[in-house]
């Protein structure tokens, strides 16, 4: 299959993934009980309405992508191989936040925080300047914990938890 | 009346230094961010939420209003000095801010953009302070069935104000409904979409979803546009600076615009700010437009009028005055911005509501107060002692200040119940929401559906019950059936009817669309 048709595939995933969700929604509320007990609305009549609102409107969202697949011109191929060099960096920042969550409370803020704060800028400058930018990890965290830690008086998990 | 007056009496609140310190870094922390293409007001209070628990409800609710003015005040910077609007609320001041520039007037502009935001935004202010009470006890007329009319309209509303994507915003509203039912029920105890965790079993907070949705999202959005950002910096750095004395507009200017063109886009802003999902550049949009009808001289629009700054710069600060109507008296908000201050009362443990500006008034007027004085006195003020400086804010190095707002968002979402858990879900969040914007669905309408939705369902299960079971209880209640109609209306006119074009012979051309 090619690049632009895997492209392309991945603007009619998000819809599918919604009306996967929506109905996936709307199963487990009738699963969990009736949406009407006693001629009134229960806990789940909410739900249910809600769910049968979702399927409807991700459905259509979905058709709509299918149809805007089938249609598209090959112009667009080249816009659409740029979004993998984009979705790069989201995902660096993602897992970076992921590792400094795991670590947060064992190994404390000012750790965890240097650490994360030099992915954090690594990922956005393409890991120019290094020195400068441990620099700059150590002026944030440090300000970080005089905003939280003593102007706000929150308290953070120190070394260790 | 009372509440008026003790409106002005809170502005010896300000005479605290500690509270005058709070009040004056929101504004410019909120003028900062608002002037950075791709951050916004929003973000900056998104991220100061957490640091609410810390303080006095008071004062954080006065920051909370000074940065809301800044945002609308802040976007007019990089909209005239490089035709990059800071702030939607800000694109039609860069139709005009920006030939200005290109003249050698840019101060000027920015001069013109902050004295109609002054005028715009006290006025607003004043409008809020004087009307409030009045709206507060009309809302004591709507019964249980109409708030169910009344917040279903509101979210109607914001779902098809988002003309071009109206089923991905009914969507995201779906999805913002649907997270707020996980956890118990809050009329039965009985635990939905809990899949047998204790964790969801108390539901998900306002606070992941307010840092996913505006810091983490936007983060990854950012991370997206690397290369914009070098571009822009590169312009920055090229913009000639400026001098104070330029900011002073001639009187001759503002004499042309016209006492009139103020006051009108003020009570336009005001009365676009009441409607739910409107917001600034709804306002300044009106504004502008009508600005462009009814002069004599419609085509200087847009070559570098000041009019046309004074229309929306006015209109766009007048809406903060507007939007906060609702949410103080139905707890429905009418922006991002002003469900955030939403989540700042309802963390705090205050209902919003008609009891608010009469028992609990003394907690509401001191933010009032804050709203004006950042309308008449930091707003100018501002401009003119750091002024000169504001184009170089667009100049900071992103990478460091990317930094700081993950280990803001990050961090925040931590200290709200010290739980790692609350963590790892404002990143869930925030990579749903950066979806969601990623293929163009507005993540306004799933923040403002998940803050609705226990009020909404609430209100329809009591409204059920109370008929036992019969719906027709939602036409044959007047304040109900009020609000249907004032639905049906607003589907009409933003939604169905196709708003009018003009043709090369500057002609209308209207119909129905099909």
């Amino acid at each position: 299959m090619s690049q632009y048709k895997i492209n392309k595939l991945s603007e009619v995933a998000f819809p599918a993934i919604l009306v996967a969700t929506s109905l996936g929604y709307l199963i487990y509320s009738l699963l969990l009980g009736a949406p009407i007990s006693e001629g009134l609305p229960s806990p789940l009549f909410f739900p249910t309405v809600l769910g049968v609102a979702a399927l409807l409107l991700s459905t259509t969202l979905l058709y709509r992508a299918i149809l805007s697949f089938k249609d598209s011109s090959l112009e667009t191929s080249k816009k659409e191989a740029a979004t993998k060099e984009t979705t790069k960096r989201p995902a660096l920042i993602v897992i970076a936040t992921i590792a400094y969550i795991s670590i947060f409370s064992h190994a404390g803020y000012i750790i965890s925080s240097l650490l994360y704060i030099f992915a954090i800028i690594s990922i956005f400058s393409n890991l120019r300047r290094p020195l400068i930018t441990a620099l700059g990890s150590i002026i944030i965290t440090t300000m970080g914990l005089v905003v939280f830690e003593h102007i706000f008086r929150i308290r953070l998990p120190g070394i260790l938890g | 009346m009372d509440f008026t007056l003790l409106v002005f009496r809170s502005f010896s609140e300000l005479f605290n230094p500690i509270t005058l310190i709070y009040v004056v870094s929101g504004f410019l922390i909120g003028t900062i961010f608002a002037a950075i293409p791709g951050l916004t007001a929003t973000l900056a209070l998104a991220l100061l939420l957490p640091l609410t628990y810390s303080l006095d409800i008071t004062t954080a609710l006065m920051a909370c209003a000074s940065i809301y003015m800044a945002g609308m005040c802040g976007g007019s910077i990089t909209a005239t000095t490089i035709n990059i609007p800071g702030a939607p609320s800000a694109m039609m001041t860069a139709l005009e801010g920006y030939p200005m520039q290109q003249r050698g007037q840019g101060a000027q502009a920015l001069g013109h953009a902050s004295l109609a935001s002054m005028i715009g935004g006290g006025i607003g202010a004043l409008l809020l302070i004087v009307l409030a009470p009045f709206v507060a006890q009309a809302s004591l007329l709507v019964q249980t069935a109409g708030k169910f009319s009344l917040i279903a309209f509101a979210l109607i509303v914001i779902v098809i104000a988002q003309r071009g994507r109206v089923v991905k915003a009914a969507m995201a509203a779906c999805l913002g409904l649907m997270l707020a039912t996980i956890g118990l029920d809050s009329m039965v105890p009985m635990a939905r979409f809990t899949f047998g965790t204790e964790a969801l079993t108390a539901g998900i907070d306002l606070m992941p979803v307010i840092i996913g949705t505006f810091a983490i999202s936007e983060l990854l959005i950012q991370a997206s546009a690397v290369a914009e950002h070098n571009r822009l910096r590169r312009e920055v750095l090229q913009t000639p600076a400026i001098r104070r004395r330029d900011f002073v507009p001639p009187l001759s200017s503002i004499r042309e615009i016209g006492i009139w063109c103020y006051l009108k886009s003020s009570l336009i802003g005001y009365a676009v700010g009441t409607l739910p999902g409107a917001g600034g550049s709804m306002g300044s949009f009106l504004a502008y437009a009508e600005a462009v009808r009814t002069s004599r001289e419609p085509e200087r629009f847009g070559k570098g009028n000041p009019q046309g700054i004074a229309a929306a710069e006015s209109a766009n600060n007048a809406v903060c005055g507007g939007a906060l109507v609702p949410m103080l008296t139905f707890g429905i908000p009418g922006d991002p911005i002003t469900a955030i201050v939403l989540g700042v009362l309802i963390i705090n443990g205050i209902q919003p509501g008609p009891q608010l500006l009469t028992d609990q008034a003394g907690l509401i007027a001191p933010m009032l107060a804050s709203l004006l004085f950042s309308a008449i006195v930091l707003i100018p003020l501002t401009l003119f002692l750091i002024g000169p400086y504001f184009i170089r804010i667009v100049s900071i190095r992103k990478d460091m200040l990317y930094g700081t707002i993950a280990l803001l968002a990050v961090v925040g979402s931590y200290v709200a119940t010290y739980s790692v858990y609350q963590m790892g879900l404002t990143l869930a969040l925030g990579v749903l929401a950066y979806y969601l914007r990623k293929h163009d669905y507005p993540v306004v309408t799933l923040l403002l559906g998940f803050i609705l939705a226990p009020s909404l369902e609430e209100f329809l299960r009591r409204s059920l019950a109370l008929s036992h079971g019969d719906p027709s209880i939602f036409f044959t209640n007047m304040d109900s059936l009020f609000f249907i109609v004032l639905t049906v209306i607003f589907v009409y006119f933003l939604a169905i009817k196709r708003p009018v074009q003009y043709n090369s012979d500057n002609k209308s051309t209207s119909g129905i669309s099909k």
